[in-house]
């Protein structure tokens, strides 16, 4: 009996060994590591989506994505509630900034994201995971008609300006913010995308690079000293309406120094009505016409 | 013997029950999963939609549908496509079609279409080999929809040649024009962009790859402009012509990069060449302004250069290298040429015209080379210590050589005297710029900044040589608590401006004779007082707030404030001060993974004060007399005072709510947006400035979204959006003049915007397995 007692414990203890060996080696696949084996399609659909992204496109289903971004993780697999994944991206278990970012970086280095370091985002401790979804079909802040609203996540104060009056398509997806601006950082002045701002206009708006004959001074220089490129009140994106915009800067004898109130309202003042200065000062962003010396040919 | 004992009876099912918990998937329920977040998507009305995350099988969606617009517009459709009382195609695809065998590297195909069928629709499909290569083309159409209500006299409009009806009466001004308010003939304002583009990516060896793109893009349309026929700036004779738009701009790009763990360089170059088919814009002149026969109707022809063709080629090269962990150093460095040869349109079109003195030569051939360099160390010489040292170049320089140019005044008269002569002015620019930033990480997720800015910029031609600028700037982040963070920063910057040369101007158009002829007082084009305020001193003040408060997890809230200041403190005469102000409040609600609520409110204000001194020529130009009796530009009675305030007030307000989850999701967007700009005046105290109010320039748009989408199938869903756009402007400038509300110039009676717009749009969405 006694011997019948040691075998059956003996049989137990070896039963409940294999038994605690085979249900935790559940989480080892054939290639060690086997992330989706709990994280399944049933349990976390949206995680599978990234099986059609380029960044699970070389592993057809196995986990050696999921270890690319998130590390081994052998705490994790050890005690899964207990420990988040050797890096996080959230919504839970954030890891440090420095440490998302080095994930990603270690792939997306080079190219828009050369100059991260540094950059106004990074300086905001910004993660890529904070605008970018790896775990989406579409990554919404590449969608032309997506994109705009993650941005305006933080730049609040766009919301209002791309619905004013006058603005680029932005809304209509026609126009995103990354046409002008790279958001992963930039040497230029508000993080555009081209060497200086005339430039990076210049790339939609070619016919006002020139050079002209009878140039503009403040439109060589820079266009945003007459425009808003984000929305504005005024026609054509202009920080003041004519004349009064021309006459910040013009006060010659004659018509360019003369007020123009409301009394010229009633006299149909031909500065003030219709395009104003524009009338006859049409080339406002300079002429190559030989006559133009007045930028009205 | 021994009894049986309790502890090895359970002691098995007790371990095998603990390992099979431990091991086992842990199942948390949806309201736990951490990943719930995932199946949520944002459907708005009129995004493209993606497919929700849960539906993470299929490989794309179609979209087919139609859609209705209630009437013709330019406003609701300025962008959109819909600006036409008319039903629409609605086709949209995505489709990404993966080959994943083990024997070849993992490809795909990816097509996306959208609004087919519409002025505003694009495509593109790609094949890429996942860290290998990506191909892509693409096409895309803009459409903008400008002011329909026009109307001109002009036969033609659209073509380069604009000419009157046969039964045209010409007249010294618009109202002695008989037959204008007959003759007058609706026009479109619009203009549609088509570009394709061709985009490769390739990855080489070990770090390398490349990139390239080329890009064709034509522009075509109409657009309103001024011309006028003169000859002198008292009596212009003037009228808005319909200028034609037919462009080309062709882009190549070409990049190379290399990367490694401690560096990254990348070497571009960008070539881009603008072509027009339309060279100028010729315009009979409707006016008989007793110019002479050969300039009044009706052999007067007026002629406007269009934009020239023009190139640029650019050079660049930046990169980053890591000097140790701690130390980083980045450059990025270019050179472009733009340059412009067209040849010259003639001094005047008009052949009756005498010409004594051609033109100096026959092109301009322009180049403007602009260099561009920066470099900065960023470092962090301690954990929590991050400095940062930066320098920026950036030189415009302008090689287009300076020529006299005996112009003709508004192909309305014969060429004067050579002393008139006039001389182009290259505009050149160098700025320097040094940046010294800190930054300190506090306790509690805070940081601390400082930083300082010296920018110099040289101007070339200009009146203002150098201008000096330098600027403190600090801010501070915190996160007093979990769900709460601010962030405050303050920059104030004080510009200094060498002397302001009044003549410079003068001196560098004119011809020595002339100026020689002119009296010293006299020897300037804008009045001495006047300061340009972009090169002209000045004290900036920008504060900034962001509030975020997340008080449980279904609330957040932000708030943002900005107040930037500038004061041109040693301007009399110009821009003297502009303020901008903005404060936007925005919150969201998201009770359950089924509904979330935004809303924002925002208020911008935009002041600017200007001065001007108004006086005429001749023996009132003299500007420097200090007793009375004062010529009019000397008399300080003469002066106005203008302040213009631009306040914006918006609203938005969005619902999105799986009304029943995987079945019916609704969408309630509403926008609000009120514009309004106010001038007012006072005067010096002359008598015959009188200092009126202007009435205000407004706009006040509603604009609401309604959509539903029914998944009536796995698969399958009816999508219904519903859009209601009331807006109305008003603007002195247009509203209520006619086409000869002013005497010497043809207006062409638009109207601002007074829509009410109903849109519906019905589509069925299928989900491709």
């Amino acid at each position: 009996m006694e011997v019948t007692m040691n075998r059956l414990r003996q049989l137990s203890a070896l039963f409940t060994l294999v038994t605690f060996y085979i249900f935790s080696t559940a989480a080892y696949g054939e290639e060690g590591i086997n992330c989706i084996a709990c994280h399944t399609s049933a349990v976390n659909p949206g995680l599978h989506a990234i099986w059609q992204t380029p960044h699970g496109a070389e592993s057809a289903n196995n986990s050696s994505s999921c270890i690319k971004c998130h590390g081994d993780s052998p705490d994790h697999l050890d005690s899964p509630k207990d420990n988040p994944p050797q890096v996080s991206f959230g919504p839970n278990h954030q890891s440090t900034i420095e440490v998302q970012s080095k994930q990603c970086l270690s792939c997306h280095q080079g190219g828009d994201r050369m100059l991260w370091h540094g950059s106004a985002h990074q300086d905001e401790d910004l993660t890529c995971s904070q605008c970018h979804t790896a775990h989406a079909i579409r990554d919404k802040v590449l969608n032309k008609t997506t994109q705009t609203d993650t941005c305006l996540n933080c730049h609040t104060s766009m919301e209002a300006q791309l619905r004013l009056p006058s603005r680029h398509p932005i809304q209509e997806g026609k126009t995103m913010c990354s046409d002008c601006h790279n958001a992963h950082g930039s040497s230029t002045e508000a993080s555009l995308k081209e060497p200086t701002l005339n430039n990076t206009c210049f790339r939609c708006h070619a016919e006002k690079r020139g050079p002209f004959l009878f140039e503009h001074a403040p439109v060589s220089e820079d266009c945003s000293l007459c425009h808003q490129p984000h929305g504005a009140v005024n026609d054509n994106l202009l920080n003041t309406r004519g004349p009064f915009l021309c006459q910040q800067c013009h006060s010659a004898a004659f018509h360019p120094s003369q007020i123009n109130d409301g009394s010229g309202l009633a006299s149909r003042n031909q500065n003030m009505i219709g395009k104003n200065c524009l009338n006859c000062h049409s080339k406002v962003h300079g002429t190559n016409h030989p006559s133009g010396g007045r930028l009205t040919r | 013997m021994k009894s049986f004992s309790p502890k090895v009876f359970f002691s098995v099912p007790v371990v095998l029950g603990l390992s099979l918990s431990l091991s086992l998937p842990s199942y948390a329920d949806d309201k736990e999963d951490p990943f719930a977040f995932l199946l949520d998507d944002n459907n708005t009305v009129f995004s493209k939609p993606q497919a929700p995350s849960k539906q993470t099988d299929y490989k794309g969606w179609v979209e087919v549908g139609f859609d209705f617009t209630s009437d013709d517009n330019f406003s609701f459709g300025q962008y959109n496509g819909h600006y036409e009382d008319d039903l629409q195609p609605i086709f949209s695809l995505d489709y990404r079609q993966w080959q994943k065998d083990k024997q070849t590297t993992p490809s795909y195909w990816d097509v996306q279409l959208w609004d087919v069928g519409t002025p505003i629709q694009q495509g593109s499909i790609s094949y890429a080999q996942p860290g290998s290569f990506k191909l892509t083309a693409r096409y895309d159409q803009q459409f903008q929809a400008g002011n329909s209500t026009g109307r001109t006299p002009f036969i033609g409009a659209g073509s380069s040649d604009l000419t009157l009806p046969q039964n045209w009466v010409s007249a010294g001004s618009s109202l002695g024009m008989s037959e204008l308010n007959s003759s007058l003939l609706s026009f479109e304002q619009e203009k549609e962009r088509n570009k394709f583009t061709l985009d490769y990516q390739q990855s080489l060896m070990e770090g390398w790859s490349l990139s390239s793109t080329l890009s064709s893009e034509k522009k075509t349309g109409q657009q309103t402009m001024g011309g006028a026929f003169y000859i002198d700036a008292s009596n212009p004779h003037a009228i808005i012509l319909v200028e034609p738009i037919n462009q080309t701009t062709t882009e190549f790009d070409f990049a190379v990069q290399y990367g490694n763990d401690q560096m990254n360089l990348n070497a571009s170059y960008l070539f881009s060449h603008f072509d027009t088919q339309e060279t100028d814009l010729q315009w009979q002149n409707p006016y008989d302004a007793n110019y002479g026969v050969d300039v009044d109707y009706p052999n007067g022809v007026g002629q406007m250069s269009l934009a020239p063709d023009n190139q640029m080629h650019q050079f660049r090269i930046n990169g980053n290298y890591l000097i140790n962990p701690r130390y980083r150093i980045q450059a990025d460095g270019s050179f472009g040429r733009a340059s412009q040869d067209e040849s010259f349109l003639p001094y005047s079109v008009n052949p009756s015209l005498t010409v004594n003195t051609p033109a100096p030569r026959q092109s301009l051939d322009g180049k403007v080379d602009t260099t561009t360099f920066d470099i900065g160390l960023y470092g962090r010489p301690m954990n929590k210590l991050s400095v940062n040292l930066k320098y920026h170049f950036d030189d415009r320089n302008n090689q287009t050589s300076r020529d006299g140019y005996n112009y003709i005044k508004g192909d309305s008269a014969d060429q004067q005297d050579d002393k008139y002569t006039v001389y182009n002015r290259p505009y050149s620019t160098q700025k320097n710029r040094f940046d010294l930033e800190g930054s300190y990480r506090l306790p509690y997720q805070a940081k601390a900044s400082l930083g300082y800015r010296f920018e110099n910029v040289s101007r070339y031609n200009t009146s203002v040589e150098d201008t000096d600028e330098s600027t403190i700037h600090a801010g501070l982040r915190v996160r007093p608590f979990n769900n709460t963070s601010a962030k405050v920063s303050l920059a104030f910057s004080d510009r200094a401006a060498s002397t302001y040369q009044w003549d410079q101007s003068y001196y560098a158009l004119l011809d020595s004779e002339l100026i020689n002829e002119t009296p010293d007082s006299q020897r300037y084009n804008n009045h001495p007082s006047l300061s340009q305020y972009y090169m002209s001193n000045r004290e900036k003040t920008v504060a900034k707030v962001n509030l975020n408060f997340i008080p449980d997890r279904l609330w957040s809230h932000n708030l943002f404030l900005i107040w930037d200041d500038n004061h041109y403190d040693k301007t009399s005469l110009g821009l003297e001060a502009d303020n901008r102000q903005n404060m936007t409040l925005s919150s969201s609600y998201l009770p359950s993974t089924t509904l979330s609520v935004t809303a924002y409110y925002s208020y911008d204000l935009y002041n600017a004060e200007q001065n001007g001194r108004s006086f005429r020529g001749g023996v009132e130009k003299n500007a420097f007399v200090t007793v009375a009796p004062f010529p009019q530009a000397s008399d300080p009675t003469r002066d106005w005072y203008s302040e213009l305030d631009d306040t914006t007030h918006a609203l938005g307000f969005n619902i999105e709510w799986q009304a029943i989850p995987s079945l019916v999701d609704i969408e309630f967007d509403y926008n609000f947006v009120d514009t309004e700009g106010k001038q007012t005046f006072n005067t010096g105290g002359a008598s015959d400035l009188a200092g009126t109010s202007l009435p205000a320039i407004e706009s006040r748009l509603h604009h609401i979204k309604l959509g539903s989408t029914y998944y009536f199938q796995k698969d399958l869903s009816i999508k219904l959006n519903y859009q209601f756009y009331r807006l109305s402007e008003k603007n002195w400038a247009i509203d209520d003049m006619s086409a000869d509300s002013v005497d010497k110039v043809v207006l062409t009676e638009e109207r601002s915007a007074n829509d009410n717009i109903h849109f519906v749009g019905l589509s069925v969405l299928y989900r491709i397995p």
